[in-house]
């Protein structure tokens, strides 16, 4: 049995390809449709290993779940399927998470796009690009460190949330890049014409 | 897997033009913005106050994301709102950037259904489209 305010992983290995760099392995739900509905899925490594994870949802009760791969003559290899139960409540105490199958525009909505942050804590650099965006270096730091801490108070978790931030100005040096990979460059810049809208 | 721990985003902040010089409350809300972006997250389709909200073009017009009122105003205690915050925690988990980040998807849409309900601190439901 499952419990819907925990994450699991889902794990395992494509065997026999020569490069399997570049494909996906798919866990799905079987609902009864021919393909299947996905949970998750993820991008193999060089070793054809991949490892996803997964929320389930209190308001599914059982999954029949299984992995799935295609290659790249439309072969479709699966896994034999598991049968879970869930119970709990929600991870998120105050909302309800529903799929909808229609983009509704007359309704409130922002985009999410996938971003491979996974690690705990992100390198974040801020650099000054002129002399004059150097004053603001500060302010930026605190922008960052801000929503960090509202980031803590709202997940109920100030483990996490971490940012390892490195101030320079102009660009840093390529030790310091080696040492700790830049995650995210926010740049300071004064120079150039703005054009509306400034912020993008 | 080396690749995805080294994903790298560049945001850029302007802090003046010619003229005028940022504000230091402006380069203070547009770093948070461009931030927010970094993690993840489009422009809000939403209402005043919204630290997301700005001006995007489509079909070749630039149009407001927010009310065209409520542009570039930003909230009075400079946070982000929850919609922002429950989107990102949704995105990552409550376990923040550590792996595994189940909520994250190649391209979605995060709605906001109820802001009115009292009690429900401008937050009550999300919903996910994944056929984006």
């Amino acid at each position: 049995m499952l419990h819907a305010d925990k994450v699991y992983e889902f794990t395992g290995m494509v065997q026999g390809l020569e490069n399997s760099e570049g494909y996906y392995v798919e866990i799905r739900d079987d609902d009864g449709s021919e393909a299947g509905d996905t949970l998750t899925y993820d991008e193999l490594d060089s070793q054809g290993k991949f490892s996803a994870g997964w929320l389930p949802d209190s308001q599914q009760q059982t999954y029949n779940i299984f992995a799935t791969f295609e290659d790249e003559f439309g072969n479709r290899i699966s896994s034999q399927i598991f049968y879970v139960n869930v119970s709990g409540q929600s991870v998120l105490s105050n909302e309800t998470l529903m799929v909808e199958d229609v983009l509704d525009e007359n309704t409130p909505f922002m985009a999410l796009v996938h971003n491979n942050r996974n690690k705990d804590a992100l390198n974040l650099y801020v650099e000054a690009k002129d002399a004059y965006s150097r004053m603001y270096i500060p302010t930026a730091v605190k922008a960052i460190s801000d929503l960090s801490d509202v980031l803590k108070q709202k997940s109920g978790n100030p483990a996490a949330w971490n940012f390892r931030i490195f101030t320079t100005v102009g660009s840093p040096n390529s030790i310091q890049i080696l040492k700790n990979p830049p995650n995210v460059r926010v740049q300071l810049k004064h120079e150039g014409v703005v054009e509306f809208p400034y912020h993008g | 897997m080396r690749e995805l721990l080294n994903f790298r985003t560049t945001a850029e902040v302007y802090t003046g033009c010619n003229p005028p010089n940022m504000k230091t409350l402006d380069v203070y809300q547009t770093s948070m913005h461009e931030f927010i972006h970094a993690l993840g997250l489009g422009h809000t389709w939403n209402g005043k106050g919204d630290m997301i909200c700005s001006a995007q073009q489509m079909e070749g017009q630039w149009i407001y994301t927010c009310d065209e009122n409520a542009r570039d105003v930003y909230p009075d205690d400079n946070r982000p709102t929850n919609f922002n915050v429950d989107a990102i925690i949704h995105m990552y988990g409550k376990d923040g950037f550590a792996a595994p980040n189940p909520g994250l998807v190649e391209h979605c849409f995060a709605y906001l259904n109820d802001m009115t309900t009292p009690g429900s601190n401008n937050f009550t439901s999300t919903s996910l489209d994944r056929t984006g």
